[in-house]
């Protein structure tokens, strides 16, 4: 691998003490940040170890760190078919990554690790394992575009974008803006940058294939994957209120609703259970069915269809036997998936789920028996 | 459809639609009474009624009490340049919910709004209601979905 060589000055990522930053080059094109009060050796070990984290990436998920690709996966969605204007494309750079961002683009495509690789050839799904990744590099970029009518060219070069997803050219975009971000987490940078890129990768490696069955199991809240059905600023006007995405952002459309649900799934699978404190038919309501939908495809990618049933039919019933409320109704509603389940198994299956030694169970189970 | 005239007079179709008591054009065009659907939103209206058949096509048909106030096709096969053509310049193009890259070409003067991307090779979320002006057709039909940051 060559020298690392200086070759200019970043500023400090976040306000406060300065920290001084150096930027260099680690092949493949690709550029890190380092502190510039590290020792040489400290310096050599961080970049050494960048180089492995890249190469580790590459192996194991089949995906290329290359911000260059990233650039031109920019300027080829908005500028189709021709060169983009010269000031779109001094604006439009590749950002040098920082230790900590490639561990996260780590983390989350780890998140997806049996869909990536050599892994996804194994995959139970037939549809994914006899299907091309969808995603093959990842690059950091220092601004974005946008469409914008008032624009000279048509778009607007801007700083809030935090990721991107170019399913033309398999490759998602990790912008700058993404390095300080913490929209979803407060004062939490690391999980909004692994959230953010589970986010663009549900766009694309999970998406394609499910976002007409997320569609149709929620059509209390979509009515297609662009229209929702019955709201009134995100918030279902439904009679009994619809569960809401788990984000405001997710109400934007189906796609971005499913990729919101993998984001909070990974990062704060709780809180995609649990909510946020908003009530029922509001963004940020607490989103079990949205938790459910998206586990059930993660257990897709390593089981068979009939062991997923049986998997989340033992964690429902796990969850029953731990439930705590006296309500009737509540019990009836939170465990409504168990009854859906109950009827899929099999007569000898329905027997052993009678045969469990819990009182409230038994008592679940005559409701189940009453009801059917 | 099959071709762009195919698309042009499907529009034309739809717009004869307007103003009808959706329960008639139901009643005509052979939907179920299980297609209408009430309380149903769009954009900023509420209380409407929607009408949606997948079986029968992929327009769903919105109304209030006066008859249909829109007809909605969530994407068509027609390039944008040939809508273009037929109908004019847009009198504004704004962030569509179909995503990042798309525009929203808005027509009111001629009843027509939809979305496409640059270069697309065809349109989205296409809208057809009654002329109107600009104003009108953002404070009734647009849904604004902010910036796309993700």
């Amino acid at each position: 691998m060559a020298r690392p060589v200086q070759v200019s000055a970043a500023p400090p990522a976040v306000a406060g003490p300065v920290i001084r930053r150096e930027v260099v080059k680690i092949g493949g094109g690709e550029r890190l940040e380092v502190d510039d009060n590290l020792s040489t050796d400290d310096r050599k070990k961080l970049i050494k170890e960048a180089q492995a984290l890249i190469a580790e990436i590459k192996s194991t998920y089949g995906v290329t760190i290359s911000s260059t690709a990233s650039v031109k996966a920019i300027l080829k969605d908005y500028f189709p078919g021709k060169k983009a204007p010269k000031e779109i494309r001094e604006a439009i750079q590749p950002a040098p990554w920082r230790l900590d961002e490639l561990k996260n683009v780590r983390s989350a495509l780890n998140n997806y690790g049996p869909l990536l690789g050599k892994l996804r050839k194994q995959a139970k799904d037939p549809a994914v394992a006899g299907s091309k990744q969808n995603v093959t590099t990842i690059g950091k970029v220092g601004k974005a575009l946008s469409p914008d009518d008032s624009g000279p060219h048509g778009v607007e070069v801007e700083t809030s974008t935090l990721g991107e997803t170019f399913k033309s050219s398999k490759n998602v975009a990790f912008f700058e803006a993404l390095s300080t971000a913490d929209k979803n987490f407060r004062g939490d940078n690391p999980a909004q940058q692994r959230g953010t890129t589970s986010h663009e990768l549900c766009h694309s490696l999970v998406e394609p294939q499910y976002l007409a069955s997320f569609v149709s199991t929620f059509k209390d809240y979509w009515q297609d994957s662009r229209t929702r059905i019955a709201d009134r600023g995100r918030k279902s006007t439904a009679d009994p209120p619809a569960e809401a995405p788990i984000s405001y952002y997710g109400g934007t459309n189906a796609g971005e609703d499913l990729a919101e649900t993998s984001k909070f799934y990974f990062e704060a699978p709780g809180r995609l259970k649990g909510g946020d404190g908003a009530p029922k038919g509001t963004p940020g309501n607490p989103a079990p069915r949205r938790y459910d939908f998206f586990h059930r495809i993660v257990l897709s990618w390593t089981q068979s269809p009939k062991q997923v049933v049986k998997t989340r039919f033992q964690e429902l019933a796990s969850d029953f036997l731990s439930f705590s409320s006296t309500s009737l109704s509540d019990i009836v509603e939170a465990y409504e998936p168990i009854r859906l389940e109950f009827e899929k198994l099999s007569k000898d299956e329905q027997k052993q789920f009678r045969a469990l030694k819990s009182t409230a169970a038994d008592h679940y189970v005559d409701l189940l028996m009453a009801s059917e | 459809v099959a071709d762009a005239r195919s698309a042009l007079r499907l529009v034309a179709g739809l717009r004869k639609a307007l103003g009808l008591p959706l329960e008639d054009f139901a009643r005509s065009n052979a939907y179920g009474a299980g297609a209408i659907h009430a309380n149903r939103t769009y954009g900023r209206l509420s209380a409407l009624s929607a009408l949606h058949d997948p079986a029968l096509g992929p327009a769903t048909y919105f109304a209030d009490e006066d008859g249909i106030v829109l007809v909605y096709l969530p994407e068509l096969d027609i390039r944008p340049e040939r809508l273009l053509k037929e109908f004019g310049q847009p009198a504004a193009r704004w962030r569509s919910r179909a995503g990042k890259q798309y525009l929203h070409h808005v027509l009111p003067g001629n009843g027509l709004a939809f979305s496409c991307r640059r270069g697309g090779k065809d349109v989205q979320l296409l809208e057809v209601f009654r002329p109107c002006s600009l104003h009108e057709y953002e404070a009734a039909f647009y849904d604004d979905p902010g910036p796309f940051v993700e």
